[in-house]
């Protein structure tokens, strides 16, 4: 940059040349000025941007003047200084055009002749303020983003080094993790992993995904420092330098577990409602089996005292039977047809309960009364039967339906005719007892398979499939047995040995 | 010797029988009831029906069960089985046809007087029974 050129015109702006476009590129303020007379005779536009002075303006000026230089040591020494080495380095304090002050790193160097006189003075003058300024804001936002890192309570943040040990640590990775700096700093962070993932070489493959990939991310449990587990949100960013070298790693994690658990929940509800749902259309299927089961049941077991019916009416009819041998056969006709009302009156009455809609009619009487008008019913029917009737010598008053009560103990005599088919004594027995009122009856007949006894009460439970053809009836009566006396306070029970006989129990609460 | 076709019935309700016997009685057949399968066997040392007419519910066996010893007694083996029933599950029908019963017969809609013509049919020519 120094010129050989005499006089103080030659500067560098007047030597022409590559060195003069050079020193026109740089940004810092360069000017060069006449060792004695100060007179400034080279002006770069780093000048002209510094000072504000336009080059025209800052020519022939002197320099110290024109910019109000404070120089740290009188100016005098400085020019010793450049006359002893050729150098000179200093702040100096300068005033720009519009009068705002400007701090500027010196670099100054004495141009000289050849015989060595000096000749100028080339001075570079660096703007410390904007500098100053700008490692002040660096400095300034480094702590400022430090502190936010440090004081983020909701995300631990903290850096891994290459080899996966945690190198810092915020405040939120305690406040999530439960590691105070110190205790935490300089392990490895597989620490976090539960027992089985780092078994599996998980920690070190994340961040060998996030080395390849950029960055990894995942949610999954984690373990705290007393053990304990969180669902974490986990990012993993590998940090590089300038020059593309891995310095370790960033890692932010999040506790997700009030969310995690609140999804849990949902799905959990989500699964729940699924099953009702399911368990609801197959309520709606099984509702629709049993339907159909019984419209098939219904329809074979009026379908028996219709046979009957027919049979002799056609014969009535087309005359293979004399008009007046009717008579004969009136009896067993009316009692088919009572038969299939009975059925009717059964399925209309199951109906109700479906629905609940069976209302009771209470009214207190004495059940021995009731005992013996059904037994008379039944023992009129059946010639081959004999039916006794055995009481208490004290009236057993109740408060019930007194026409539902008689259906019950109806059934319960025409079960024991039914499985007595070979005839035999039936008895019936009324008796209180504490404070209920018991209706027995006991047959001679076939019994029951224990087997079958479970099923006697169910609703349909008598279908004449492959499987239970034995059982007849249309396993309404003893279903609706048991629910009416249960809706009366009482109950129905049985006991029967196969081949011996069977024993029906109705039993009601003693009234008042 | 009675040489009028004997009709058995094979059916466990006492009401249905009686009045099946008393009509296919008026109409010339024999009639011989069982109304416990059980008794089946003696019943057929006696004098071998014609025909038989086999009920579908009867007590702890069914009437497929029956059929199936009838088709298998070499006796009876050949002898025309009408299957009578107010059961309503159809898959029953499709068995008994292939088990060899000839017809399936819907009881509530059988008078006895149609059981007679069916019986009829089914029956080779006047004198020509086997015995």
């Amino acid at each position: 940059m120094a010129s050989t050129e005499s006089g103080p015109g030659a500067a560098p702006a007047e030597s022409g040349g590559e060195s003069h476009q050079l020193v026109d590129l740089t940004f810092d303020a360069i000017f060069a000025r006449g060792f004695y007379n100060r007179l400034i005779s080279y002006w770069n536009p780093g000048a002209e941007r510094l000072y504000g002075w336009s080059r025209a303006e800052a020519l022939g000026r002197v320099s110290g003047q024109l910019l109000e230089s404070e120089y740290p040591i009188p100016l005098e020494e400085i020019e010793t200084e450049l006359l002893r080495s050729g150098r000179w380095e200093g702040e100096i304090k300068q005033r720009r055009k519009d009068g705002s002050p400007v701090v500027v790193a010196g670099r100054w160097g004495l141009q000289t002749h050849p015989d060595g006189s000096p000749l100028a003075i080339l001075e570079i003058n660096s703007d410390l303020t904007t500098i100053r300024g700008t490692t002040e804001d660096l400095r300034r936002s480094e702590q400022m983003f430090s502190l936010l890192v440090s004081g983020v309570k909701d995300y631990a943040i903290f850096m891994l080094d290459t080899d996966g040990v945690v190198a810092s640590w915020n405040d939120g990775a305690e406040r999530i993790k439960g590691y105070a700096a110190n205790e935490i700093v300089g392990r490895h962070f597989s620490t976090f992993y539960m027992p089985e993932e780092v078994k599996a070489g998980k920690p070190d493959w994340e961040l060998e995904v996030a080395r390849r990939e950029g960055r990894y991310q995942e949610e999954g449990w984690r373990v705290r420092k007393d053990g304990s587990t969180f669902w974490a949100s986990v990012l993993i960013t590998a940090l590089y330098d300038k020059e593309g070298v891995l310095k370790g790693f960033g890692k932010v994690t999040r506790d997700m577990t009030e969310r995690h658990q609140a999804e849990l929940r949902r799905e959990e509800e989500r699964d729940l409602e699924a099953a009702q749902l399911r368990s609801h259309a197959e309520r709606m299927a099984e509702l629709e089996r049993t339907k159909t089961q019984f419209l098939n049941l219904a329809s074979h077991e009026l379908r028996g005292p219709l046979t009957v019916v027919r049979g002799y009416t056609s014969m009535l009819e087309d005359g293979s039977i004399a008009p007046e041998r009717f008579k004969e056969m009136a009896p067993l006709i009316e009692s088919k047809l009572a038969q299939i009302d009975i059925l009717i009156e059964q399925m209309l009455e199951t109906s109700r309960l479906e629905h609940d809609q069976l209302e009771l009619h209470p009214e207190v009487f004495d059940l021995r009364g009731l005992a013996r008008e059904q037994a008379a019913l039944f023992s009129a029917l059946s010639a081959r039967h004999h039916i006794a009737v055995v009481v208490d010598a004290e009236p057993v008053m109740v408060s019930a339906d007194r026409s539902r009560i008689g259906t019950i103990i109806g059934n319960m005599l025409d079960n024991a005719v039914k499985y007595s088919p070979n005839g035999g004594d039936i008895e019936c027995k009324v008796s209180r007892s504490d404070d209920s009122a018991l209706v027995r009856i006991r047959d001679h007949g076939l019994g029951i398979r224990p087997e079958h006894l479970p099923l006697l009460f169910g609703r349909f439970s008598r279908l004449p499939t492959e499987e239970n053809v034995s059982i007849q009836g249309t396993g309404l009566g003893l279903f609706l047995c048991r629910e009416i006396a249960l809706r009366h306070g009482g109950d129905v029970a049985v006991r029967s040995t196969l081949g011996e006989g069977s024993e029906f129990t109705l039993r009601l609460p003693v009234a008042g | 010797m009675d040489t009028r076709p004997l009709v058995m019935l094979i059916d466990d309700d006492p009401d249905a029988t009686d009045m099946y016997r008393l009509g296919l009685e008026l109409e010339g057949f024999r009639v011989t009831v069982v109304n416990d399968p059980e008794r089946l066997r003696g019943s057929l040392d006696e004098e071998l029906p014609d025909v038989f007419v086999l009920d579908w519910e009867l007590g702890d066996i069914t009437g497929g069960d029956v059929l199936d010893r009838l088709k298998s007694d070499p006796r009876t083996a050949s002898r025309p089985v009408f299957m009578i029933s107010n059961h309503p599950e159809e898959t029953s029908e499709g068995r008994t046809a292939r088990a060899g019963a000839l017809a399936w017969l819907i009881k509530a809609r059988t008078t006895p007087n149609r059981l007679a013509a069916q019986i009829h049919e089914a029956l080779p020519p006047s004198g020509e029974l086997a015995e």
